[in-house]
């Protein structure tokens, strides 16, 4: 609304206001709020926490007068509110310090979301069509109830995005208060092969720390810790003092991936390494190592690992990878000469051996003698555990009666020939989201949780350890809509069953670990408790004692499907659920600079055989399905490896998202990672074809592009 | 040139950027940009103050990426001042290249004058859907349609710490300022500062050795410092 | 062409502006008869009740909470305070309306506080309050006056001062 509108229903509704010569007016019309509360002009500043992913960052958010439209009685009136303008990072909390990335800074556009749920609904017309009508929430509760009292409690399905803290921790004692299993998750996102790998390594619970800042040569394996890894922004952080903020010394980061992903970007050496030939990357890095006497550790490592990496046949690893064998070589000894050298190994992109590359590096990390040390992996804080991490989702959805969720949407993140959304049609499915998303879609009840710029919420930093990093939120503006806490709603469900819940607070999932000394109202003022932890300057003896690689398996036959599909997190969409943020829409891409639609990337090599160019439009088919997108011919892409970010081709998910781009998780086979049972969305295979038909345009920003008017032609 | 106490300039280290395009974000949120829809976006109509740009050198597999973050490069001889018709563009005495919203009639000059393609023309009024509007920053013009907008170097966020400065009778120290790109930075790859103050980490930065600007040859005189890359 | 007409509707709308600058009501009805001087000869000042005008961006307009303080007491039986108490009953705020102010096209971002600190008296925009009794417009405010009295000062005269 423009602000002559916005006037217009100013006068109407404030009576006896006199006309004036030009026929403009500023009456101050009813306000609900007194101004006292809320000063014009004035910023105040609260601290909260984001949950846009699960990294953990403190954020604090600026807070000024804003005004809306409310009708009572048939009256309009102004209302003056406290309203949500900017969201920065915390500069107290060590996880964003101070600096917060893109989607981050969108959340308040989720806050505000034209297509946010406004109060309980149930379903009124087939499921998937989004058709709902409002309901109270007495009848949304007894409705829940009613479904679970009918249903054997081993098959209720909890999903939720909650990260580790508060609100996690209130779904878990749910859960269990009820006889349920605990809450599952179904995003792409929850580095549940990290959380593993470290666990089968070191015996940590939760994803380690790597201090970057403090490391003078990394080797990164997969992990793109500056763009959809974890957390970028607290990579970036590190990777800037790493850079630049030493004196006179200057850390440098060799990166191996099968993409130009944001960190390969930025780093001072690119290893474009074959798909899924991570692991036998890093075990050729080991046995140069060893060979070399450049392994200060070697020691450290268990006899049956040291043997099988001695029992390599070199060569043929360092052929497989892809990668030239001098720069590999010359790599492993930089790495090995370095003062405080790091290996990073992650699964940005997971294959059926993930788990063994990222078991590799912490063994890498093991004979270089850094684990535990400044500049190398720490242990991450116990409470960092997130339980909600379970790789048998899928069996678990299709054996559900009754399935809750909580920001989760397995229609989008889940494969179609996986089978969930089918099986999703015959369970009674209850959605605590702000949005109609694709599965919300599929929902019997909506009762909205407040959002969580309006909740209060305690999150323990994904990242940071060992010390603890628990960002707090207290709620400090009045909720938009007809919402309820989910503590709330899980508590009123609770005492309709009849069984004894204590919901979770902040407060009291904060309260075990303070210090003495420390209060509540400290760290909710501050928006986080910090401790300093003890970095284990011993080297953890490993709890694994051997290693393994094997060679990924790609689902597909390679001559019908000759290319190699990713699928990647990207910085602004995340899993998908950052696309109904419209600034996300028109970030450009910074793969290919694409706004409002994410384009397939293909390599230049295979552009030309499929007579491909930019903006042309593609069909990329697997044995399970096929979609259509925009080609970008990416320079730097591998022959023979197409990528595309996740994020786009959303069935529902508000006006910004529904019905736009192509989701790749679509065409994606049901594939395994093979330690851990995760799904490897880095192991389908596909074929590309050219469409004679451009049904819209690949948008683009970039200066030359821009429209200059008649006279812009330079 | 002006002998006024401030003279912004900024210094960005690619050596630290990461092209995760926080900044560009930060900037929506500042400053009430317009959003696009893909319409305006495939016409070019997108406004983007800040933005990164991405260069390839060398091809496969000895390819890089180099991302530049562009914005109004404020520059001491700015190409888009002098083209201007009714003065909406001009500089002021702390060196800010300033666009009057209100003076400017819509004829583009200086936007086909800039050579970094950062002014932006506001095709139509802007839209929000409701209730969108309500993250407004109540410290920025909302741009009507017919007018030129660009990067103000956070303008209200510099008023406000001077504001700020002087309720605390207090002079203006180096970091007091950060326009919001620089806020939101999480590789810190952004100073902001006072080029007439010789100590400030800005000047310091722009005198380093691996400081260049962009388009220099043009003589533009901007006053974005970029350091390269070391290696 | 296209380009052209597009320029020409902007140009006359921008045109229209400079004579709408400042077109907020200068005398209007207000809901209650509220008389400045007799408030201010009890020896009340301004920032009592505008709280904010010395150190903040925009002097408030008093809530009716803030005429509660006092009134729920004083004088009322009188008829416009009856008003007041009426609307503190209902919960409401009295609908205020304002007789100075910026025209939206104006795109000006007006401090208090500078001018408070550089000692510019209230009366200097506002007139003088303490013969007024309900609030109206005296003082003209233009983009003229404003930098009439910046050149008198030798305040800045920077376009950017206050358009941003």
């Amino acid at each position: 609304m423009d602000r002559r509108n916005f006037f217009k229903i100013v006068s109407t509704a404030s009576a006896g206001v006199a006309a004036t010569s030009c026929g403009k007016k500023e009456a101050l019309i009813p306000l609900l709020v007194p101004e006292h509360q809320i000063a014009p002009g004035e910023e105040q500043w609260h601290p909260s926490v984001c949950t846009e992913c699960s990294a953990g960052c403190g954020v604090i958010v600026r807070v000024m007068e804003g005004e809306r439209i409310v009708e009572r009685n048939g009256q309009k009136f102004r209302e003056r509110i406290a309203s949500i303008k900017k969201i920065e990072g915390n500069p107290l909390d060590p996880v964003s310090s101070g600096a917060l990335c893109a989607r981050g800074q969108a959340a308040v556009q989720s806050l505000y979301n034209p297509d946010r749920v406004r109060g309980p609904m149930h379903r009124t017309g087939d499921r998937g069509k989004a058709a709902f009508s409002s309901m109270s929430w007495d009848d949304g509760i007894a409705a829940i109830t009613k479904a679970i009292s009918a249903t054997d409690k081993s098959k209720v399905v909890f999903l939720t995005t909650a990260p580790a803290g508060s609100r996690l921790a209130g779904i878990q004692r749910f859960l269990q208060s009820i006889g349920a299993p605990a809450a599952y998750t179904s995003s792409l996102a929850d580095f549940s092969i990290e959380r593993q790998a470290a666990q089968a390594v070191f015996g940590w619970t939760g994803m380690p720390d790597y201090h970057v800042s403090q490391a003078r040569y990394v080797l990164g394996v997969g992990a793109d810790f500056l763009g959809g890894w974890v957390s970028p922004v607290y990579y970036g952080g590190q990777f800037g003092r790493f850079r630049q903020g030493r004196l006179g010394i200057r850390g440098k980061l060799v990166q191996a991936e099968s993409r130009m992903s944001l960190t390969a970007a930025s780093a001072d050496e690119w290893l474009p390494v074959r798909p899924g030939f991570e692991p036998h990357l890093l075990v050729a890095v080991g046995r140069l190592l060893l060979e070399e006497k450049l392994a200060r550790a070697a020691e450290q490592l268990p006899p049956g690992v040291t043997e099988s990496i001695l029992g390599a046949d070199l060569q043929q690893l360092i052929r497989s990878t892809g990668v030239d064998p001098n720069v590999l070589r010359r790599v492993a000894r930089e790495l090995g000469e370095s003062e405080a050298p790091l290996v990073i190994g992650g699964a940005s992109v997971i294959h059926s051996n993930s788990f063994q590359a990222i078991v590799a590096s912490h063994y890498l990390n093991i004979m270089l003698g850094n684990v535990g040390r400044r500049g190398g992996p720490q242990a991450p804080h116990p409470a960092s555990d997130v339980a909600a991490a379970n790789p048998n989702v899928v069996e678990a959805l299709k054996a559900a009666q009754v399935v809750f969720l909580d920001g989760e949407n397995p229609v989008y993140t889940l494969p179609p020939s996986s089978g969930v959304a089918a099986a999703l049609a015959s369970k009674t499915i209850i959605s605590f989201g702000s949005f109609i998303d694709d599965s919300a879609a599929y929902a019997d009840v909506i009762l909205p949780s407040h959002h969580p710029l309006e909740a209060e919420a305690a999150v323990v930093a994904m990242v940071g350890g060992p010390a603890t990093s628990v960002a707090v939120a207290t709620p400090f503006v009045r909720p938009l809509y007809d919402t309820r806490p989910l503590e709330q709603t899980l508590g009123d469900i609770a005492r309709k069953l009849n069984v004894a819940f204590e919901p979770v607070t902040a407060k009291s999932f904060v309260q075990p670990l303070l210090p003495n000394g420390e209060t509540w109202d400290n760290v909710a003022l501050r928006g986080g408790l910090w401790l300093e932890g003890e970095a284990n300057a011993q080297p953890l003896k490993p709890v694994s004692k051997n290693m393994q690689w094997s060679d990924p398996t790609f689902s597909g036959d390679a001559l019908q499907f000759p290319l190699q599909f990713q699928p990647y997190l990207s910085v602004q969409y995340h899993d998908g659920r950052g696309a109904n943020l419209p600034w996300m829409q028109e970030l450009p891409d910074p793969a290919s600079s694409a706004m409002w639609g994410l384009p397939v990337e293909i390599d230049p090599k295979t552009a030309t055989k499929l007579n491909v160019a930019t903006g042309d439009w593609v069909r990329v088919e697997s044995a399970n399905g096929k979609l259509d997108a925009p080609a970008y011919v990416h320079p730097a892409a591998l022959p023979g490896v197409v990528s595309m970010a996740i994020g786009e081709g959303h069935t529902h998910y508000g006006r910004y998202a529904s019905g736009r781009g192509a989701n790749p998780i679509s065409i994606l086979a049901p594939a395994q990672e093979t330690s851990t049972g995760v799904l490897a969305f880095g192991a389908t295979r596909v074929r590309v074809a050219r469409l004679e038909q451009r049904p819209s345009e690949l948008i683009q920003f970039s200066p030359q592009d821009r429209e200059q008017g008649p006279w812009g032609h330079r | 040139m002006s002998n006024s106490e401030h003279r912004w300039g900024m210094a960005i280290d690619l050596d630290r950027c990461t092209g995760c395009q926080a900044c560009v974000t930060a900037c929506h949120a500042e400053n009430n940009l317009p959003l696009s829809d893909p319409e305006s976006a495939a016409k070019g109509r997108a406004v983007h103050w800040i933005r990164v740009d991405r260069y390839y050198e060398g091809e496969f597999p000895n390819i890089r990426v180099k991302h530049v973050p562009v914005l109004c490069q404020q520059c001491d001889e700015a190409p888009c001042e002098p083209v201007c018709p009714v003065y909406a563009t001009y500089h002021n005495e702390e060196g800010l290249n300033v666009q009057v919203y209100n003076r400017c009639v819509g004829t583009r000059y200086c936007g086909n004058n800039c050579p970094y393609s950062v002014r932006f023309f506001n095709w139509f009024d802007p839209v929000w859907p409701s209730p969108l509007e309500l993250q407004h920053n109540p410290d920025v013009s909302i741009r009507m349609g017919g007018v030129m907008e660009k990067c103000t170097f956070c303008i209200q966020r510099i008023k406000r710490s001077k504001d700020d400065a002087a309720a605390e009778s207090r002079p203006l120290k180096d970091g007091d300022v950060k326009p919001a790109c620089v806020q939101s930075c999480p590789a810190e790859a952004m100073v902001f500062g006072d080029l007439n103050d010789p100590g400030s980490k800005v000047s310091q930065l722009a005198e380093s050795g691996r400081a260049t600007r962009l388009l220099e040859e043009l003589g533009t005189k901007p006053k974005v410092f970029y350091l390269q890359k070391a290696t | 062409m296209f380009g052209w007409r597009r320029r020409s509707r902007v140009f006359v709308r921008d045109a229209a502006w400079l004579f709408m600058l400042f077109a907020v009501t200068s005398r209007a009805e207000q809901p209650i008869a509220f008389p400045h001087n007799k408030h201010m000869q009890l020896g009340m000042s301004c920032i009592d009740c505008h709280i904010g005008a010395d150190t903040r961006a925009s002097a408030g307009i008093p809530s009716v909470r803030k005429c509660m303080f006092c009134h729920s007491k004083l004088l009322t039986n009188r008829p416009e305070i009856k008003k007041v108490i009426d609307y503190s009953n209902k919960n409401l705020e009295i609908p205020w309306v304002r007789v100075y102010g910026f025209s939206p096209g104006a795109e000006v971002k007006f401090k208090h506080a500078p001018h408070f600190r550089a000692g510019i008296g209230c009366s200097t925009c506002h007139g003088d309050l303490t013969k007024a009794t309900v609030a109206e417009r005296v003082v003209t405010h233009t983009m003229g006056s404003c930098l009439t009295c910046h050149r008198q000062k030798h305040a800045t005269e920077d376009c950017a001062a206050c358009h941003y």
